[in-house]
């Protein structure tokens, strides 16, 4: 059975250790054939858990003009640290 | 266009924002949980329990109540809250991978046999306000073991605040009364159960929450809480029932869940403490991500004084001054613990 979508974001962070996060949002939405607003919102919040937790870190960030989530939203480019590469190599990877 | 930095703070600021919110509409939905977890003592069967007496009679109610609430939570957290959400499929997902589930079990561990358990007993032997004050110290435990586990950050503020709740601690649990208590031949039997039950809440709560954010790092929060709660059901279902049925005398023991289940006030009763006491673990577990554990069981610590207002609204309950005195330092201690939002940084976890 698939990983939980939060899982899956950020495992995709090992191939792609820099993204920015409406990347790594649309990335997940194309693998998993989902579209709604709803679970972009979603992993936008689980992005932003992913670095409250230190396993992702914010480097760079932009404003949004609109054609990514809102006006005026942050949009941060998040890189994965080694606490993340760790977290995903024990739990997520068989 | 680089972000600029009042876009940033702002975006910090409504995460806070929105980690307060959660954690306060927890303790409410807490502090109200207590009024049909008092209730549940009062009713059929709890209120003429035929099958076990005295202290064997306390015990064996304090696990079919503790066990029923696992299961009735796990059911209705599962299609109410996951269903409500759209991460029914999440839930399945999370319980499924073990490496992510195995987090929800250990904290299930905590959390109910443990925890859940200790203040049934608590509730049942000395009473509800007692009870969810003495919960208020899982903020020492929570606090001290994630400091251990995570490195999560302390200041001079959290030790004073620490001190400030062993304080409370101290007072809810009134040594001299607490020594009388015990010693006191007309009292009833085993009180002393009550006391540990208190203890072994402050424990579970704190532990629990510990285990439970490694399950939260790696998935939603609204999927684990269904999937903790389904690992707390099978833990008593397959487990500790048949354990404590064969210590009390098996077919006496499933005569007693039986009724438990059959009786309509109880099972109703118990449906809304899952909206209660259930509910708010949902707000809780959304909470430990956004503004880590030690804040979020600060911040919830507002169930207890609320739980004795609520008491005392429906049952007219007044508790022992001290037990209110005791709260009021508790709650004041983890502010002081944890009032520094201003300084809450990006991450909840030191720097690796």
């Amino acid at each position: 059975m698939d990983l939980p979508y939060k899982s899956e974001i950020l495992k995709l962070f090992k191939e792609d250790r820099e993204m920015w996060e409406y990347d790594a949002v649309a990335k997940l939405m194309d693998k998993n054939r989902i579209s709604s607003d709803y679970w972009k919102w979603n992993a936008r919040f689980w992005l932003m858990e992913l670095s409250v937790a230190g396993f992702l870190v914010a480097v760079d960030t932009a404003e949004d003009d609109g054609a990514h989530f809102s006006k005026g939203k942050v949009l941060s480019k998040y890189k994965l640290t080694e606490r993340g590469l760790q977290t995903i190599e024990t739990m997520l990877e068989d | 266009m680089v972000a600029n930095a009042e876009s940033i703070a702002k975006e910090k600021k409504n995460r806070i924002k929105w980690g307060f919110f959660w954690a306060i509409m927890c303790a409410v939905l807490w502090g109200m949980g207590y009024v049909p977890l008092t209730i549940l003592w009062g009713v059929d069967p709890f209120s003429n329990f035929v099958w076990f007496e005295g202290q064997a009679g306390y015990l064996v109610s304090g696990v079919i109540i503790a066990g029923m609430q696992a299961v009735v939570f796990a059911v209705v957290l599962l299609l109410f809250w996951a269903g409500l959400t759209g991460k029914f499929v999440e839930s399945i997902k999370t319980f499924v991978h073990f490496k992510i589930s195995k987090w929800l079990l250990v904290a299930a561990l905590f959390g109910g046999p443990c925890a859940v358990f200790g203040s049934t007993i608590a509730i049942g032997y000395i009473g509800a306000g007692f009870a969810s004050a003495i919960g208020l110290l899982s903020a020492v435990v929570g606090a001290l073991v994630a400091k251990l586990l995570y490195s999560e950050r302390f200041s001079k503020k959290t030790v004073a605040g620490i001190l400030l709740l062993l304080a409370g601690g101290f007072i809810i649990l009134n040594p001299l009364d607490m020594i009388n208590n015990i010693t006191n031949p007309a009292a009833p039997d085993g009180v002393w159960l009550g006391y540990l039950g208190g203890i072994m809440s402050a424990v579970g709560w704190g532990l629990e929450g510990c285990y439970a954010v490694r399950a939260l790092d790696t998935t939603d929060a609204d999927s684990s809480l269904p999937v903790r709660y389904t690992w707390e059901a099978l833990i008593w279902v397959a487990i500790l029932f048949p354990v404590v049925a064969i210590i009390a005398g098996f077919g006496n023991f499933y005569e007693a869940l039986f009724a438990a289940l059959t009786s309509s006030s109880f099972m109703f009763w118990m449906v809304m403490a899952a909206f209660t006491l259930g509910m708010c673990y949902a707000t809780m577990y959304k909470c430990y991500p956004l503004i880590g554990v030690g804040r979020t069981l600060s911040l919830t610590a507002m169930y207890s004084p609320i739980a004795i207002i609520v008491l005392f609204v429906f049952f007219g309950v007044v508790p022992a001054y001290w037990i209110f005195v005791g709260a009021i330092v508790a709650v004041a201690g983890m502010f002081v613990m944890y009032w520094e939002s201003d300084s809450i940084s990006d991450t909840t976890r030191e720097e690796v």
